[in-house]
């Protein structure tokens, strides 16, 4: 099974003064169980076509195949929660969903909705509290109580408790810091290697170079590129031609005059591979 | 230069109420005026308390021994006002900072608190926003700004009240990367052109590098203090505290875990890479 | 649903756009005053053309004020027809029981009909060209008098304009988290009231949370950049009138000389 989007567009407020294209002609295959990139700049249409992955927003025309399902412009909007409790969406500063009145209850939401037992959803629950690294003791306190960091690590816990088969995030470790950030991604990959899908959308370079295995490229609502990280960092002018950032190793590589790299470095790891092969020759 | 201090902290202390952990624990430093400093720290570290107190929006505990001196008036209930006008702010939340109904009534915002006739405004608002690059957007309104414009308006409203401190309180964390450079653009020039001392308070390490001085906190403590290539070089430290280091000293030291010998003067990326350079070509 | 939230204003610039708010919301007033004046065939048809008139400057095409007008035609259409069937005098063309289709109970029906359209239509020729803050402005003139009471009027004046500024803002915060919910398997459209009012909990906590951040926020923005709790303050926008100002009070005084004329004494 696979994610597939065929001639997808999708048109904002049409009709109107204000009609915009939001999504031209998508098209583009993923495979499950992998952990996909989806880069551009703002406006690029990058949450436009996040939020067709769960019929948040349908396709104008076109069509879309995910976890089971077939998405087109007449799908309706009533039974659209088998859809969404295979593909799940956190959505950037995913804090600010928090409602329930304890850390427990919150993370039991989403399963409860989606046809868990109060005491199965509450079991789920007490296990993606530890998943995500939050401390036992917290289960009862308020959400509202806690730091900015882990009210975060509250709502994507309410969304991974009921582990989607497909988990898309945008910018999940915006506003952390450094060391929550690298805590963060690394969760994801483990929900990934776990056997699950998991789209990305980001501006960090970064963190497609170290943890995505395919990315797809946004411009203007139309799909650019789709190809393996290494494929699209290579290509450097095209990059700057879409004004599109490297990952801060490749930058770097790309400054030391006179070495020579197997393969352009991505990561920091490759980096120092890379110059000591260069330098004991 | 034998630049004065432009602010003064001694002493200060700071308990946010319903806490029992003070937020600010007995912090002195000075920054001298025209430079640019960096505050890191993790979150709830205290950096974004310590600018709440230096333009009075907090009070610290213990007003009797604490002191904060700006451009050498101390702050009291009698001077806060005249030292929000020297001291100006922008917040992490692009939105929620936007007062105006348009980017010029935002601009003009300040100037209108502080009783400026009119006749000026007229003058100093498209100054200000033209400062910023942001003239095509004067009446524009706030819900068809981007983040990054938003902040840039934030810019042109502390510019327009001609203050001696530009303070980022975590400005561009909300916004891209491109919304990000172009604000640090903008506030380097700003710097220049009005003889600003800038504060900025962040995460971003790129950011944080631009400084002539970093202090780094911790536990609302003021654990280190320096120039930022004396900050960033020490590794260890930045890790214990959870901060980010800057890329080439990632690079370095792991080369150097790998055996390769690399001399305590490479203290920057250029001297990383220059170095690098010539040990490939004398191999 | 945001139209209803930001208001109707539709960008535009024809002569109704230049023109001055304050003139703009005194003519609406008095024009829904003086319609009173009509009573008539011959007054009711000069209201109506005048008001056409009106719509027609604008230049906007006709789907605008129709969606304006629409929202409310059930009112318009269930008073008339109480007015039909219940108005006595007059020759009788109709009766059962209590009802009964009379010449006067024809005639006040039409004239209720043209009353409730066209009030709409020149409200709607005013919120449609005129920026929600305009109308802020321009109501903030009118209640200038009740400074000489005390009223802190540039304070009201204030809030409504932050309020019509965090609009779109708390908009699309409510979009997002109900994005996010759905996403975690709530339901807004299924069920009957009370699931529906149920459902909606973890949509208002939030926001309302989200608001009082922002407040908090936001009075620390404006504390910080000057803003005290007292006058002295000077204002950079405000309001001026122009030469196309006179237009519409003056077609509205053309109006008041024609019904005075016109209309059965």
């Amino acid at each position: 099974m696979s994610i597939k989007f065929k001639q997808v567009s999708y048109i904002y407020a049409p009709d109107s003064p204000l009609e915009k294209k939001g999504l031209d002609n998508v098209n583009f295959e993923l495979q499950n169980g992998t952990f996909t990139a989806i880069i551009g700049h703002t406006g690029s249409g990058k949450s436009t076509l996040m939020q067709h992955f769960n019929a948040l927003l349908k396709p104008s025309s076109g069509q879309i195949e995910i976890a089971g399902t077939t998405i087109t412009p007449e799908t309706s909007n009533k039974n659209l929660k088998q859809l969404r409790r295979h593909v799940s969406l956190v959505f950037q500063f995913p804090e600010a969903q928090l409602f329930e009145s304890t850390v427990l209850d919150d993370i039991a939401y989403g399963p409860k909705n989606f046809g868990y037992s109060e005491k199965e959803a509450k079991q789920v629950a007490q296990v993606w509290l530890k998943k995500v690294g939050l401390p036992d003791d917290i289960a009862d306190k308020s959400p509202f109580d806690l730091s900015g960091g882990q009210m975060r690590r509250v709502a994507i816990a309410g969304v991974l408790a009921y582990e989607p088969e497909i988990l898309c995030l945008d910018e999940p470790a915006a506003g952390l810091d450094p060391q929550a950030r690298k805590q963060m991604m690394n969760l994801f990959v483990d929900y990934q290697k776990a056997g699950h899908t998991v789209i990305l959308v980001t501006h960090n370079m970064d963190d497609v170079a170290n943890y995505a295995d395919d990315v797809l490229v946004m411009e203007h609502g139309q799909m650019i590129k789709h190809d393996k990280p290494q494929v699209i960092f290579d290509d450097r002018s095209w990059l700057k031609q879409h004004y599109l950032d490297e990952p801060q190793a490749s930058l770097f590589a790309s400054k030391l005059a006179g070495f020579k790299f197997a393969k352009q470095p991505l990561t920091a790891k490759d980096l120092v591979r890379g110059i000591k092969e260069n330098i004991k020759g | 230069m034998a630049a004065d201090s432009i602010i003064k902290i001694k002493n200060v202390a700071f308990t946010y109420q319903d806490t029992k952990k003070p937020a600010i624990d007995h912090i002195s430093f000075e920054i001298k005026r025209g430079t640019w400093t960096s505050i890191i720290g993790h979150n709830g570290s205290g950096k974004s308390t310590i600018i709440r107190l230096i333009n009075g929006l907090l009070v610290p505990d213990n007003p009797d021994e604490a002191s904060i001196e700006v451009d050498g008036e101390k702050l009291t209930d009698d001077s806060v006002w005249d030292i929000r006008n020297k001291v100006g702010i922008v917040f992490q939340n692009p939105d929620n900072q936007f007062v105006g109904a348009t980017v010029a009534d935002d601009v003009a915002f300040g100037l209108e608190n502080r009783g400026v006739p009119r006749e000026k405004m007229l003058k100093i608002v498209p100054e200000a926003i033209n400062a910023v690059g942001m003239t095509d957007y004067t009446d524009s309104e706030p819900a068809s700004l981007s983040g990054g414009q938003k902040q840039r308006v934030a810019i042109a409203g502390i510019i327009a009240i001609k203050p001696q401190i530009i303070i980022l309180d975590e400005a561009t964390s909300m916004l891209d990367p491109e919304g990000r450079n172009k604000i640090l653009q903008i506030v380097h020039r700003m710097k220049q052109e009005y003889d600003l001392t800038v504060i900025s308070i962040t995460h971003d390490i790129d950011e944080a590098s631009l400084a002539d001085q970093v202090i780094v906190m911790n536990d609302g403590k003021l654990i280190e203090q320096g120039t930022s290539s004396e900050i960033f070089s020490q590794t260890e430290l930045l890790k214990k505290l959870g901060l980010d280091v800057p890329f080439f000293e990632q690079i370095k030291d792991e080369l150097l875990e790998q055996g390769i010998n690399i001399p305590d003067t490479v203290n920057s990326e250029k001297e990383l890479i220059n170095f690098l350079c010539q040990l490939n070509l004398s191999k | 649903m945001s139209k209803i939230l930001i208001g109707r204003y539709v960008p535009g610039n024809s002569l109704v756009y230049k023109m001055d708010p304050r003139g703009k919301l005194l003519a609406t007033i008095f024009f829904i005053l003086i319609i009173f004046l009509a009573n008539n065939p011959l007054t009711y048809a000069i209201v109506t053309i005048f008001s056409f008139i009106a719509v027609a400057a604008t230049r906007l095409r006709p789907k605008v004020f129709w969606d304006g007008v629409k929202p409310l035609v059930w009112l318009i259409f269930f008073t008339s027809l109480l007015q039909l069937f219940f108005t006595v005098g007059g020759k009788v063309y109709w009766q059962w029981t209590i009802f009964a289709v009379t010449s006067y109970g024809i005639e006040n029906a039409i004239y209720i009909f043209i009353r409730f359209t066209v009030i709409i239509l020149i409200s709607t020729v005013m919120t449609v060209t005129t920026m929600p803050l305009e109308i802020a402005d321009a109501m903030e003139w009118l209640l200038t008098p009740l400074k000489l009471i005390k009223v802190p009027v540039d304070k009201i004046a204030l809030v409504m304009s932050i309020a019509l500024r965090f609009v779109p803002t708390l908009f699309d915060e409510t979009v997002k988290i109900m994005n996010a919910q759905r996403s975690r398997g709530a339901d807004f459209n299924n069920g009957g009231l009370i699931t529906r009012a149920k459902a909606i909990t973890p949509l208002l906590i939030p926001l309302f949370i989200n608001s009082l951040e922002t407040a908090v926020d936001l009075s620390t923005a404006m504390e910080s950049r000057g803003y005290r709790d007292d006058n002295g303050r000077t204002r950079y926008r405000i309001l001026r009138w122009s030469k196309f100002d006179l237009l519409d009070l003056g077609y509205f005084a053309i109006l008041i000389a024609l019904l005075l004329i016109f209309r059965t004494h």
